[in-house]
């Protein structure tokens, strides 16, 4: 109601404002206004005249130009006191008090439907200090908030940001998420589930890229949680967004190997694969699937769909021997030519599967004397024994 | 409740502005005072209702209001008291209406003080800049409203720009924008001078205050927005030609050209058609700003604003204005009389020549600037024209500008006498001679065209005060005949010796800093000391240090000269959290000689970081120069002759004009 008065009283002090010049008494203006016109720019002239006097007087202007010029302002002069007077009449247009009724009606109306068409005059104004009072919101904002504020004033509390970051990430506050996780990871320490917030936080705050910061993360959970599968898909992708598709696809195809038909995330990385398989013109049909074994291949990346098949038709004690045989055949070949990192990385891996870990630390020893003069290839040995659990 | 009558009184300012538009013009056409009557009280009244609908914007950003969506997208109810108040206008909406209420102010301004006007004069003019109001009102109802509501309310604000929370940038916008608004009075009097078929000596004379109050703020609008970038944005420079940049600075150009082509017009009648021209391009320069700046178009540190709708509504609104002006002055011009005469080397020539090299100037930026927009429209490729164009372009004209420049106040008007004039510089004239020498000989290193940029500078400096020297015939007469001439001196003689000593400092201060600027970037360890322009920078180390929304990295650095130890500095790179950003706060020491000015760079692995450090010379005279000259143009302001033809103060002067002359 307060409001409607507020707007009413406005409405009518700016109506009444334009009004009256239409409504005064025409007489008094219009006289004033005939003599005002000429006087205004006689007046200017006038001033200009005594200044070339000044000036002259400055040695600014010569003694006849400042006479021509004193001749051209004159003229100017009496132009300007000649110009037809009284142009002006109040009577010029009849009706202007026709003209000031229309206007009082159509201004506050306009104005009002203008008003309601645009505004939200129900809505009250809600200051924050007005707003609900400490303790009594329990919605998920007002929570939040508060922890903000606590976290404004202990910015070393990180059991704070522990609690406060899964919740931005599901509020889709992608950047307090990433930074909270930051927090968290630094005050409280290192753990998966926070690596993995972090990571996802930054991926999602990129619109799905996986960013420097998000790789790094998920290559750190990749080294602490070697069993997960999220590190691996996400890495995969970085490499697919990189242009890496051959390597991307190898590791679509081990997830989809090694997972049971009933995995949530199947679909998902089955249309991943796909979609690497078509960019590189392959056929995409058929799908991997190592549904039919329950038994873990991770030697798998080293053969072609194919032969991961016939060996898993295979019986179990004569897939074990051609396996055997055919890590014996890698560490034949990398004994011939050491130069090839990712040949090291499976035959590592090969023999810590089949459980031979004295070949396993004399493959890693092999190949870091193979490949002694690559710094890079070194430390992907050193974290691939660390989370092999090879390195004393 | 404070929020909806503001948002009414946007909508009833807007009905305001289209009376204020129609009842007046038509007043004047038909001659009815009772109609052009209205003018006045409506330009008030539309004043008024902006500056309440402003004020409830500021006071839901004060108190924090986060039913406003504007607020919510903008504020935070953690933000400083300041950075609150100046969000209003740190975003596109509120700027707008920082864009009305100032067009707004200059419409009231002339309504209240604009009494010695005609009243047809007056009342054209308030309803063409009604017109323009009305524009942008529609712009911000229909695009830009500040006022819109948010349901259910949402907790906290999402916080401003974390680049924009500094007080140079908080006052900069205010500056600028009276500034580029203030051009819309020269432009309104040209449209109202057109349609009357009115311009003349009085026209200059009543055009001339409002112009140069523009060109005042526009003058310090500029000048802190290099001053924010020079300090905020680390890289050591003052002036990009970043795309912004120019569009500010393009209608300061051509405004000082009119600022100059209208003091002939009001003195002799002559450049009318000119000068009113020039009153046109200038508010299109202006209006072409607001585009650049407002659509979106480009994409540079400033463009915060992106939006196609709006960019090609405020494209159809230049395109209005622009187009409406220029075909009504090719209707009109033909009409209009050429007034005096004058001798090529006279007062009137050499303001001339100002007009031609600054709106060539213009013409160079305007290139520019659209030529990488055009490029990019039409084959897709995105290219950036920077310093060396504008280096091989715009220096060029500037040189022979400055050249001339102390000639200028020294001719007379009509005709001039070059030879007396080269008398009275002789002393300028030997004054700059001896600064290229002494800069010479102190600096002994390229580049060789320093010194003389120097010279150049010294010479527009001491060729405006000797001219006002010539004034008082200082030297000539004496101490107490000088004391009563410089007493008697109208102030805008003083104004044009201010103002140009300014740029003469101005000049300065960028030939130094731009010639002898040193500059070392390196790889620090802690422990490691560096030298620079005779300073010993130590690099300490770094300290971590946490702030209200970001956290930093400060480097500390020792400095010391000869042995002694001067300060230290701490150059810092802040990550913000909310918008997630990272600046870089420059430690900057200011000294007489210059800035030493040092910017910490990234981590280099082991405890070493890349630190780019600075020394430039005189760098503060480039602003010192900018307000000297705001100085200058206040001065003027204040001259008696922009206040005759008051009907009351006319009448009284009647009888003394008559026998004086």
């Amino acid at each position: 109601m307060l409001l409607w008065f507020g707007l009413a009283v406005l409405t009518a002090v700016v109506v009444a404002v334009l009004l009256r010049p239409l409504l005064a008494d025409g007489a008094v203006d219009s006289s004033s206004g005939e003599a005002r016109d000429p006087a205004a720019s006689t007046a200017v002239y006038r001033d200009q005249l005594t200044e070339i006097g000044a000036e002259r007087a400055r040695g600014l202007i010569g003694a006849t130009e400042a006479e021509a010029a004193r001749v051209e302002i004159a003229r100017r002069l009496l132009a300007a006191a000649d110009s037809p007077k009284g142009t002006a009449t109040p009577s010029a247009l009849r009706d202007v008090r026709a003209l000031a009724l229309g206007l009082a009606a159509c201004l506050p109306v306009l104005a009002i439907v203008v008003y309601l068409a645009l505004g939200a005059p129900g809505q009250p104004g809600q200051p924050f200090a007005a707003r609900a009072p400490e303790g009594t919101g329990t919605s998920v904002e007002q929570l939040v908030t508060r922890v903000e504020e606590r976290l404004r004033a202990h910015p070393e509390d990180g059991r704070g940001w522990d609690v406060i970051a899964p919740v931005y990430l599901r509020l889709g506050r992608y950047h307090e998420a990433a930074n909270a996780f930051q927090q968290a990871l630094r005050l409280v320490g290192e753990s998966t589930d926070r690596l993995a917030g972090l990571a996802e936080a930054h991926m999602l705050a990129n619109d799905g890229m996986v960013s420097e910061a998000a790789r790094k993360a998920y290559e750190r959970l990749r080294v602490l949680a070697p069993d997960r599968m999220e590190p691996r898909f996400w890495l995969a992708v970085a490499a697919e967004q990189d242009g890496r598709l051959a390597e991307a696809e190898k590791v679509y195809a081990q997830l989809l190997t090694e997972a049971n038909a009933a995995a949530p995330w199947r679909p998902t990385v089955g249309e991943r694969w796909r979609a690497v398989r078509r960019k590189q013109n392959l056929p995409t049909e058929p799908v991997p699937d190592g549904t039919a074994e329950s038994k873990p291949t991770s030697i798998a990346p080293a053969l072609s769909r194919e032969d991961v098949r016939t060996i898993q038709q295979l019986p179990e004690e004569e897939r074990r021997r051609m396996i055997e045989g055919m890590v014996a055949g890698l560490d034949q070949r990398l004994s011939e030519n050491g130069r090839d990192l990712e040949g090291w990385q499976r035959l590592i891996r090969a023999y810590t599967v089949l459980g031979r870990r004295e070949d396993a630390l004399a493959a890693l020893a092999r190949a870091r004397a193979a490949l002694s003069e690559e710094t890079q290839a070194q430390d992907t040995l050193t974290s691939l024994a660390r989370s092999l659990g090879l390195s004393s | 409740m404070i929020v909806e009558l503001g948002h009414f009184a946007l909508v009833l300012a807007f009905l305001v502005a289209l009376v204020q538009m129609i009842l007046p013009m038509w007043g004047a056409r038909i001659g009815d005072v009772r109609l052009m009557g209205v003018g006045a009280p409506a330009a008030l009244a539309q004043f008024g209702l902006l500056i309440i609908a402003f004020s409830a914007l500021m006071h839901a950003y004060v108190v924090s209001d986060f039913s406003v969506a504007n607020v919510y997208a903008n504020s935070h109810s953690t933000k400083p008291l300041i950075y609150r108040i100046s969000g209003v206008w740190g975003n596109h909406e509120g700027s707008m209406l920082l864009w009305v209420l100032i067009l707004a102010l200059f419409g009231a301004a002339v309504a209240a003080f604009g009494t010695n006007l005609p009243e047809t004069l007056r009342a054209n003019v308030l309803a063409v800049q009604a017109s323009i109001a009305l524009a942008f009102l529609l712009f911000i109802l229909l695009t830009s409203n500040p006022f819109e509501r948010l349901d259910p309310v949402p907790a906290d604000g999402r916080g401003l720009n974390p680049i924009l929370q500094d007080p140079a940038l908080a006052f900069h916008p205010p500056f600028l924008y009276a500034g580029y608004v203030g051009f819309s009075m020269a432009y309104s009097f040209a449209i109202a001078g057109l349609i009357e078929g009115r311009t003349d000596a009085a026209w200059a004379r009543w055009v001339r205050p409002w112009t140069l109050a523009a060109w005042m703020f526009l003058t310090v609008g500029i000048a802190m927005g290099s001053w924010w970038a020079y300090y905020e944005l680390g890289w050591g420079g003052w002036w990009f030609w970043d795309p912004v940049e120019n569009a500010s600075f393009m209608p300061w150009l051509a405004g000082t050209a009119l600022l100059h082509s209208a003091v002939v017009m009001e003195k002799r009648e002559a450049l009318k058609v000119w000068t009113i021209l020039l009153a046109i391009l200038t508010f299109s320069l202006s209006l072409m700003g607001a585009f650049l700046v407002r659509s979106g178009v480009l994409s540079s540190v400033h463009a915060f604003a992106v939006d196609p709708k709006r960019g090609v509504f405020i494209l159809a609104i230049m395109l209005l204005f622009i187009g409406g002006g220029l075909m009504l002055y090719a209707a009109r011009a033909p009409s209009l009389r050429q007034g005096g005469l004058f001798a090529p080397l006279s007062r009137e020539g050499g303001l001339v020549l100002n007009n031609v090299l600054l709106t060539t100037a213009t013409g160079t930026v305007l290139v520019g600037t659209l030529y990488p927009l055009a490029l990019e429209s039409i084959n897709g490729a995105k290219i950036s024209v920077g310093a060396p164009y504008f280096n091989a372009t715009f220096v060029p004209l500037m040189v022979p500008l400055l050249l001339a420049l102390p000639f200028g106040p020294l001719l007379g008007w009509k005709r001039g006498d070059v030879a007396a004039a080269m008398q009275r510089l002789m002393i300028a004239g030997l004054l700059a001679i001896v600064a290229a020498v002494v800069a010479l000989a102190i600096v002994q290193r390229g580049p060789w065209l320093a010194p003389f940029a120097i010279a150049l500078g010294v010479w527009v400096v001491a060729g405006a005060l000797s001219e006002l020297a010539f004034r008082v015939k200082a030297g000539n007469a004496d101490r107490a005949e000088v004391f009563r001439r410089l007493r008697h001196l109208p102030r805008s003689v003083y104004g044009t010796a201010i103002a140009h000593a300014g740029v003469g400092v101005m000049v300065i201060g960028i030939a130094a800093t731009s010639a002898w600027q040193s500059e070392t970037i390196l790889t620090m360890r802690p422990g490691q000391t560096v030298q620079i322009a005779g300073y010993d920078v130590a690099f300490t180390g770094v300290a971590p240090a946490e702030g209200p929304n970001y956290r930093e990295v400060i480097g500390l650095m020792q400095v010391s000269r000869g042995g002694s130890r001067i300060t230290e500095l701490s150059p810092s790179k802040r990550q913000y959290n909310a918008p997630p950003q990272a600046t870089s706060e420059a430690g900057i020491l200011n000294a007489l000689a210059g800035d030493l000015y040092v910017v910490l760079g990234d981590e280099a692995g082991d405890g070493a970081w890349s630190v780019r450090l600075y020394f430039n010379p005189l760098v503060r005279l480039i602003w010192i120069g900018a307000v000297i000259m705001f100085i200058g143009g206040a001065c003027s302001l204040s001259d008696r002759r922009l206040r005759v033809g008051a009907p009351r103060r006319a009448r009284r002067r009647l009888p003394a004009a008559a026998p004086a002359e």
